[in-house]
């Protein structure tokens, strides 16, 4: 088994060092209002308890994170999302 | 005149009727309060996220509208005494929304957001790889 681990190739190249740079996607595609009644969308910035992601990890500018905040808490208000679960992915 | 756009959960055990007539008796309100009704959606029975009132299922009603800011303070006077309605919100509209509801209801929201979609999962997959 020692012998094997020596051997180990990669289908592709395992990328070190660099990493890509985020970007804000709402800037990128041009959105400009984030529907509070969409939850199917607004769920990809919301972790597995239901809690907003942060800046660093989504890559949102500061102004679409506020607007990201104020969709989820209107979703939550009129039970499109809940306000704490688990397991929801 | 502002925009607004008022979404309702009803009670899920009343009538068709009932819900015709709720949704009229608001309707007839924001008209006579000198508004005017843009786009009314149906989505009728959904399941809530969370229990409301111990029920776990809802009538949601979607109403978009404009008009001046009294006929808000009159319609949440009503709500509170509407024991129909469970959950309501009003939210005011900006320009970019107002826009993006015009798209929504011609149907160009779903082709954007299935472009997006695809770039998504492409990113989350490279984000698995690396």
């Amino acid at each position: 088994m020692a012998a094997n681990n020596k051997n180990i190739r990669f289908l592709t190249a395992p990328k070190i060092g660099r990493r890509d740079k985020k970007f804000c996607r709402f800037k990128k595609y041009g959105i400009r209002y984030i529907d509070y009644k969409d939850p199917d969308f607004l769920m990809r910035f919301l972790n597995e308890q239901g809690k907003l992601l942060p800046r660093r990890i989504t890559g949102n500018s500061l102004k679409y994170q506020r607007k990201v905040g104020q969709a989820v808490k209107r979703a939550r208000q009129i039970g499109l999302l809940p306000y704490v679960t688990d397991l929801m992915k | 005149m502002n925009n607004y756009e008022l979404i309702m959960i009803l009670n899920p055990v009343i009538s068709e009727e009932e819900v015709r007539a709720t949704t009229g008796k608001y309707r007839d309100m924001m008209t006579a309060a000198g508004g005017s009704i843009v786009n009314e959606e149906a989505w009728g029975m959904r399941q809530l996220a969370y229990p409301i009132q111990k029920k776990t299922t809802g009538i949601y009603h979607l109403l978009e509208f404009t008009g001046p800011g009294e006929i808000v303070d009159q319609m949440e006077i009503q709500f509170k005494r509407d024991d129909v309605i469970i959950r309501q919100m009003i939210t005011r509209l900006d320009k970019f929304a107002v826009e993006y509801n015009e798209k929504r209801r011609k149907g160009e929201i779903g082709k954007k957001k299935q472009a997006f979609v695809a770039d998504m999962t492409a990113a989350a997959a490279e984000n698995k790889e690396a």
